[in-house]
């Protein structure tokens, strides 16, 4: 499923009205519940490219929507919701891995390949060929720097730059370099 | 940046193709790559990786996700809670009028009267709850609530098909009433005083939290008082109304009066030998299952069964 544009999101929270303070509760959890709607599963996509499990991601997305309840509740700015969305995502993905580097037992991979869709594809050759490459991503990934893997995930799910520079605390300049440089990489990585 | 008659650079390429650059800008790399294959096949090198990237990204992490009702259904619930809060404590502070501050004060003091008059009756009509160790519920908090229904409904299907699981929001609400936040679930069930079987409604005023580890006068004892009761109502030997009146106002002595027996009977009281397989009170259903599974069922069971007077 495809995020929402960004001024889709703007227009469901009513930024430029500011009419979020009349309100009621019951109105909020409405729209807020509309959001986590679409957005639920680009966020489980870029917090499980953390290595979280499926449960921690699940977990990740319920607070990132009451965060996000709280935020608009309290009248704070409400400019570029979607990166703000995808922000509050990034950190809190990176406090439960923080977390689960403490639990030794705790390894998101194999959970992600439990619940991988079947190949469709009817023809064994096929299917081994397309775990190969599957396998090469999560390798390739696995070895990009944090930081360009982040721009890397957050462009595949259509953020624009300014939303992605905004969500890993770069410049707009750092976030093209960082998306170039990881394209040549996979490049390099497929003519091999 | 793109410089006049030299080549774009991957990262100028990737700018153009993402639609980042300025107007100016793109004019200008369309105008080159108009005219140079070289980076023409650059920048078709960088489409076809971006593709193959996503292809493989679907694949790996399009994943068939766990259906969102759940997930949904509790977002709703923690929602709901956060709302609760905000309603509570989100009011702006506001500088009140001598005249309001003098209002509430006389409020709070009437509040307190009242609070005190409440403590007194309690004490004074409490002694049956303090005899049973909390087994009986608070009687101001849940003083029973039935719901109309015909006795030919109530009768027409076993007592254990008529009651419902609790929900989770109404099982914290319930907590919540009783001032036991962050005590945990698993000590206790919430549990019907009037049970759906015998007319008793899902009000918040007819459910408590049930201590679970007691030996004597524990929800198996209640369980087959209510089945009791249930089939007298049915046999017509006795009034509903008088059967609720009774288990509202002290279930453990409805089980004395009805059993003619001062403790319960031990087979009920181990709630072995009496209890059909299928334990008809589940807790801790997670939102969006609809039916409990075995192993919780047989969680509920096993600390009950394992207990002895």
């Amino acid at each position: 499923m495809q995020i929402p544009p960004t001024d889709s999101v703007d227009r469901l929270l009513f930024v430029a009205t500011g009419k979020t303070a009349s309100w009621k509760s019951s109105e909020m959890e409405e729209h807020v519940i509309a959001l986590y709607e679409q957005f639920r599963n680009p966020i489980l996509r870029y917090v499980l490219a953390f290595g979280l499990s499926l449960q921690d991601g699940e977990e990740v997305a319920q607070e990132v929507f009451l965060a996000l309840f709280r935020h608009v509740t309290k009248e704070k700015p409400r400019q570029n919701l979607r990166g703000w969305i995808f922000s509050v995502a990034h950190n809190l993905a990176l406090k439960q891995r923080q977390a689960n580097r403490r639990l030794p037992d705790r390894n998101g991979s194999a959970e992600i390949v439990a619940v991988n869709k079947p190949d469709p594809s009817p023809d064994p050759e096929e299917q081994v060929l397309s775990k190969e490459r599957q396998a090469r991503l999560l390798a390739f990934l696995d070895i990009l720097p944090e930081q360009d893997r982040c721009c890397l995930c957050l462009r595949a799910e259509g953020l624009r730059y300014r939303e992605i520079s905004s969500v890993v605390g770069i410049s707009l300049g750092a976030v093209s370099a960082s998306l170039a440089r990881s394209l040549t990489r996979l490049m390099g990585a497929y003519d091999r | 940046m793109l410089k006049k008659n030299l080549h774009p650079s991957d990262e100028d390429l990737l700018l153009f193709s993402d639609g980042e650059l300025s107007a100016r800008g793109a004019a200008r790399v369309r105008r080159h790559l108009a005219a140079c294959w070289n980076c023409r096949a650059r920048a078709a090198k960088i489409e076809a990786a971006i593709g193959e990237f996503m292809e493989i990204h679907g694949q790996t992490f399009g994943l068939t996700w766990p259906p969102i009702a759940g997930p949904r259904a509790l977002l709703r619930a923690r929602l709901a809670e956060a709302s609760l809060n905000r309603d509570r404590d989100g009011g702006q502070p506001s500088f009140l009028s001598a005249k309001a501050r003098g209002l509430a004060y006389v409020c709070a003091l009437l509040l307190l009267v009242a609070l005190g008059t409440r403590v007194l009756i309690r004490h004074a009509r409490g002694h049956e709850t303090a005899e049973y160790g909390g087994l009986l519920p608070n009687p101001t908090l849940t003083p029973g609530v039935t719901r109309p229904v015909a006795l030919g409904d109530l009768c027409s299907m076993d007592h254990d098909e008529v009651v419902l699981p609790i929900s989770d929001i109404l099982r914290q609400q319930v907590f919540d009433e009783y001032g036991m936040q962050g005590e945990p679930f698993e000590n206790y069930e919430v549990d019907y005083l009037i049970t759906p079987g015998l007319g008793g409604s899902e009000d918040l005023r007819n459910l408590w939290p049930q201590p679970r580890y007691n030996a004597t006068w524990n929800s198996f004892v209640k369980d087959r008082l209510e089945d009791y009761l249930h089939q007298m109502v049915c046999q017509r030997k006795l009034n509903l109304a008088t059967a609720q009146k009774d288990v509202a106002r002290n279930w453990i002595s409805a089980y004395q009066k009805y059993f003619h027996t001062n403790v319960p009977l031990s087979q009920d009281a181990s709630g072995v030998q009496t209890l059909p397989l299928h334990v008809k009170r589940v807790d801790f259903i997670p939102l969006g299952d609809t039916r409990p599974t075995r192993s919780k069922l047989y969680w509920t069971f096993l600390p009950m069964a394992s207990t002895e007077d």
